[in-house]
């Protein structure tokens, strides 16, 4: 039989924001290629039925599943759950930790019929969104329990170079990810982790669709997309896999756009 | 559970939200979450996850809706107790 880089190691991805989107794509494609998977996600009691659901495309690539319920940006939450998944796993078996927190405000900064954006916005977007990454990097590490080869890969969009309306607190977590993405990857390199940003094309995902405006954002980034189509959670996930393989491991500190071309296109 | 009791606990609650101490000192039936407790909107949904994990309660969306100040919270997870425990 043929080697699994994964399976045959018993190692495990750690998924922040594990419960749709793009993480969960990850985590599916990740279990069938024959990693572990442990998602952190937070979500209302009422959303769980179909949490549960999707979570079984998981279990059935018969690997194991551990998921938490908790607030990833909260320290004594986020130092809890490290604590429980090393009673777990042990030591050294991280191979992948993927960032997919989408959580933030998307106020305007000028607006005649409702709130505007304040600093406490920006404050509150960048902390889970962009300093969580390294909060979460540094503990797993501090602990001991990455692989000694592993890859971190958090999602930027390209809100990192462009301005739109209702998404500057998120256009500068975008920003701060990607440079605290570079640092994680010059800093950590001694230690065998590399970290990567991808830069997905629109994806239709539940936080896409809560920006005013989503619908013509997917209209127009069809149009212009070189393959006629918007980018989906599934081609996301693919490259999360190919950047988990050691054959990736020269890639570093790297913006990957996943979008089909989309950005090449003005 | 009392009123009294759930106020108690949903203080606990809204404490490490709010940027309003003022306001969480007083609060009272007719204290607001983003006006007075000043809130951040990305936060609210927060302090109900957390009332969910407390309570051990569900709260759909629309009772979620019909939430604007405390007396209206106290309200939905006085009921949501009440239809939990009967079930039960």
């Amino acid at each position: 039989m043929m080697e699994n880089q994964f399976s045959d190691h018993n190692y495990w991805t750690l998924v922040l924001g594990g419960s749709t989107g793009m993480g969960l794509a990850s985590a599916i494609k990740l279990a069938q290629e024959g990693m572990n998977i442990i998602i952190v996600h937070r979500n209302s009691r009422s959303e769980m039925e179909a949490i549960n659901t999707s979570f079984q495309e998981i279990t059935n690539a018969n690997v194991e599943l551990i998921s938490f319920n908790v607030d990833a940006g909260n320290a004594d939450k986020r130092k809890q759950t490290i604590s429980d998944i090393k009673a777990k796993i042990g030591e050294g078996k991280i191979k992948c930790m993927v960032h997919s927190i989408a959580k933030g405000n998307l106020k305007a900064m000028l607006d005649d019929n409702g709130p505007e954006l304040q600093k406490d916005d920006f404050m509150i977007t960048m902390e889970i969104m962009s300093i969580s990454l390294y909060e979460w990097t540094k503990d797993v590490f501090k602990e001991n329990m990455f692989a000694k080869k592993a890859s971190i890969i958090s999602f930027t969009s390209e809100g990192n170079e462009r301005a739109y309306k209702n998404y500057s607190a998120v256009s500068a977590a975008k920003v701060a990810l990607e440079a605290i993405s570079r640092n994680i990857a010059l800093e950590f390199a001694p230690h065998g982790i590399r970290a990567n940003c991808i830069q997905a094309g629109v994806t239709d995902t539940h936080s896409l669709r809560l920006i005013p405006g989503s619908e013509k954002m997917k209209e127009l980034a069809k149009a212009k997309n070189p393959y006629g189509r918007i980018t989906t959670p599934e081609d996301v996930a693919n490259v999360v896999y190919l950047l988990c393989k050691d054959e990736a491991a020269w890639i570093n500190g790297a913006i990957i756009p996943v979008d089909g071309g989309e950005s090449i296109v003005h | 559970m009392t009123k009294e009791l759930i106020l108690q606990k949903l203080t606990e609650i809204i404490k490490p939200y709010s940027q309003n101490p003022q306001a969480l000192e007083s609060i009272n039936e007719k204290t607001d979450f983003i006006n007075d407790l000043k809130i951040n909107s990305a936060n609210l949904v927060d302090v109900f996850l957390d009332a969910e994990e407390v309570f051990e309660i569900e709260l759909d969306n629309s009772s979620l809706e019909k939430i604007a100040n405390i007396h209206d919270a106290v309200d939905v997870i006085a009921s949501k107790i009440e239809q939990k425990n009967s079930v039960a």
